[in-house]
C-alpha cells in the first residue's frame, strides 16, 4: 500500500456537525520506496 | 484504495513522519505492538494539533481510520480526546497508550476494529486485549472482526469498513435528514 498524501495537502472546509459531509483521516504505515 | 471506501467523505491521507522498519511510521515503537511513551506524546500532541488545523470545527464530523502503526496512533488520539471524534475504524493495530485503559473513556462512540487472525506482526494478545477493551470497558459502540489472514488490508475488510462506515454515518445523522422532506411525501 502507497499513500504519500503530505501531511496538509488538503484542507476540508469547517464542519457544521453531523449534517456536514464526514471527514476521514486516514493513518497508514507507509512502506518506504 | 480507500476513497471509494468512505463514499460520501473528504478523505485527508497524511503521511508518518519518522522513518522506522522499512515505513514511515507515526511513532517509534520499543517492539511490535509496544510504543515507546515519549514519542507517542509527541505523535498525539502533534496530531491534534494538525486535526485543529486543518478540520478546525469542534463540531466536525470527523472519523478516523488507520492501519498498523496508524491504527494504533488513531486509538491513542481517541483515548486522548473521545469527543473530537465522531467514529473510527482500526486495522490491524493494537491500542498502545499507557494502561490501564479508562473504564467507559470511549462511550457511545462507534468504533470497529479489524485484524487478521493470522497476523504474524503484532503479538495476538495485544490484539485481543484491545479488542476486549473496546467491546467491553471502553463504553464503545464497537464491533470487532477478525478476519483469515494476517498484518494486511484484505478487500474483506473493505468491504467491511465502507459498509459499517455508511452505515454509521446514516445513523450519526440528524433525525430531520433522514425523513423525507414534506415536498417528497407522495399526496394520498
Amino acid at each position: 500500500m502507497k499513500i504519500e498524501t503530505p501531511v496538509g495537502a488538503q484542507s476540508p472546509p469547517a464542519g457544521e456537525g453531523t449534517a456536514t459531509p464526514p471527514v476521514v483521516v486516514f493513518f497508514a504505515w507507509t512502506r518506504i520506496g | 484504495m480507500f476513497a471509494t471506501v468512505f463514499e460520501g467523505a473528504t478523505l485527508l491521507t497524511p503521511r508518518g513522519m519518522l522513518r522506522e522498519g522499512g515505513g514511515y511510521a507515526w511513532f517509534r515503537n520499543h517492539g511490535p505492538g509496544v510504543a515507546d511513551p515519549s514519542s507517542l506524546k509527541d505523535c498525539v500532541n502533534f496530531l491534534e494539533s494538525w486535526t485543529d488545523v486543518h478540520v478546525p470545527s469542534p463540531d466536525s464530523n470527523l472519523w478516523l481510520c488507520g492501519y498498523s502503526n496508524g491504527a494504533a496512533a488513531a486509538g491513542a488520539l481517541l483515548l486522548s480526546k473521545p469527543d473530537r471524534y465522531r467514529g473510527a475504524i482500526l486495522i490491524s493495530g493494537p491500542l498502545v497508550s499507557e494502561r490501564p485503559w479508562p473504564v467507559a473513556r470511549l462511550r457511545g462512540l462507534p468504533i470497529l476494529m479489524i485484524y487478521g487472525e493470522d497476523d504474524r506482526v503484532i503479538p495476538r494478545h495485544l490484539l485481543t486485549e484491545s479488542a476486549t477493551y473496546l467491546a467491553e470497558a471502553s463504553g464503545a459502540h464497537a464491533s470487532v472482526l477478525a478476519t483469515p489472514g494476517g498484518h494486511d488490508i484484505a478487500p474483506s475488510s473493505l468491504i467491511a469498513t465502507r459498509k459499517w462506515f455508511a452505515k454509521e454515518v446514516e445513523l450519526s445523522r440528524p433525525a430531520a435528514l433522514k425523513s423525507p422532506r414534506p415536498w417528497e411525501i407522495a399526496p394520498c
